[in-house]
């Protein structure tokens, strides 16, 4: 199972469907757990992009790492979770860092890749000038993606659209 | 305030990036190592800032082996007044992140700084996992920071605009582009180094999540194609088929 967090605090960023549609590339049923005011109509759309589920806790401020954190490890331990797919952006490198923490999972930030045959996915290093394959040593894996991977209008054409589920949840912060 | 600033040892900006052993491992052949410089230049010289303007006393700690004491003495001749040192070579920044962790956790900072990321490994990964280990705020990419008694205010680039984020003291913060400038150290810094207490402290066990398998370097870049004017033709076939972007 691959949980993809998206922030939809002001509507849908192109960088939010782009990691929507990394989780899908990672071949797992992909559940979006979101927070903030998004209508469910809005939602529903990533629908398109390969999510098959939507979680949403609308009670969350969508700024706060600690907050976030606290409900993505929440979802992810309720729906089964072993990989987590953020976006590379302000709030991916917030929260994506305390989650890895939290569930004792490895991080690889910048991801440019989906992962190979062994495991391996690339990212960039040494400012870019060198790439690296890095592997997770833990169970769990929480990807911090990035945004310029992918192209997306083709790899929308991919994928198959899917009833979706909006699930509206409180969870239980601990 | 006690600031606690967490510094990393980066190849110099001009070393040559090449790898040995099956492009297994970064060669260290001919390179020379600095202060990682958004750990240097906006995470300590704020620090210093910080204290010079509040009193307070700025200690740095880095994860590494005795060879990068060098690295250590250029921090402390910038102006830190003490470096501590955990013995152990970081493979992780889970690894680095939980030292850090273990040790802040003992001796009780006010503030933590951490550069937006290192250089070589450009992970920004080190100052949310040192956060979420000791429980505390975290804001990412500030490029300016005041602190008013217990309360912090920073702000950072968002897109469209700057955002504002207050949070209380012990907070933890990574430092980017704009926070400070960069400090040379002067003669007198150097010979102060050179007498300022650096503690080595034992590293506690922590298992590394994540390894890096192999290094490839980048596709060159390919020259460039000149299509004349009058050929837009061609220009929306190599558009279309080759570069694919329309």
């Amino acid at each position: 199972m691959i949980l993809v967090y998206v922030n939809s605090t002001n509507g849908l960023s192109k960088s939010a469907l782009e990691t929507v549609t990394y989780g899908k590339k990672l071949g797992a049923d992909v559940t979006v757990v979101t927070n903030g005011n998004a209508s469910a109509d809005l939602l529903a759309s990533l629908g398109e992009y390969g999510a098959s589920k939507v979680i949403v806790d609308r009670s969350v401020d969508g700024e706060d790492a600690q907050q976030l954190t606290r409900l993505i490890a929440s979802v992810a331990q309720s729906v089964g979770a072993n990989t987590v797919v953020f976006s590379h952006d302000l709030i991916g490198k917030a929260v994506a860092p305390r989650l890895s923490v939290r569930l004792k999972a490895g991080l690889i930030s910048g991801a440019i890749s989906v992962p190979e045959a062994d495991g391996t996915v690339k990212v960039n290093v040494f400012s870019g000038k060198a790439m690296g394959a890095v592997k997770v040593n833990s169970s769990k894996e929480s990807f911090h993606c990035c945004q310029i991977a992918f192209n997306l209008k083709f790899q929308v054409q991919l994928v198959q659209l899917k009833k979706l589920l909006v699930k509206e949840v409180q969870q239980q912060l601990k | 305030m006690k600031i606690l600033v967490c510094i990393s040892k980066s190849p110099d900006t001009t070393s040559k990036v090449a790898f040995t052993d099956g492009n297994t491992k970064f060669d260290e052949n001919g390179v020379q190592y600095i202060v990682n410089p958004y750990d240097e230049w906006y995470a300590l010289v704020r620090a210093l800032e910080i204290k010079e303007a509040g009193g307070g006393q700025v200690t740095i700690v880095t994860v590494g082996a005795a060879a990068d004491e060098a690295v250590i003495r250029k921090a402390l001749a910038i102006g830190a007044d003490e470096a501590v040192r955990i013995d152990a070579d970081p493979k992780d920044a889970y690894y680095a992140a939980i030292q850090i962790a273990e040790y802040a956790k003992v001796n009780g900072f006010d503030l933590i700084l951490t550069g937006k990321e290192t250089i070589n490994y450009n992970g920004s990964q080190v100052g949310g996992m040192i956060a979420e280990a000791l429980d505390l705020p975290f804001v990412s990419l500030a490029e300016k920071l005041d602190v008013n008694g217990t309360t912090l205010t920073l702000e950072r680039e968002i897109v469209g605009g700057v955002q504002v984020v207050e949070v209380s003291t012990p907070a933890v913060v990574s430092c980017a582009k704009g926070m400070a400038e960069q400090r040379i150290p002067n003669m007198r810094g150097i010979m102060a180094a050179r007498t300022k207490p650096l503690t080595v402290v034992a590293p506690v066990a922590v298992e590394d999540l994540t390894s890096y398998v192999s290094y490839t370097m980048p596709n060159a870049k390919s020259a460039v194609k000149m299509i004349s004017p009058d050929n837009m033709d061609e220009l929306v076939e190599l558009l279309h088929n080759e570069a694919k972007v329309i």
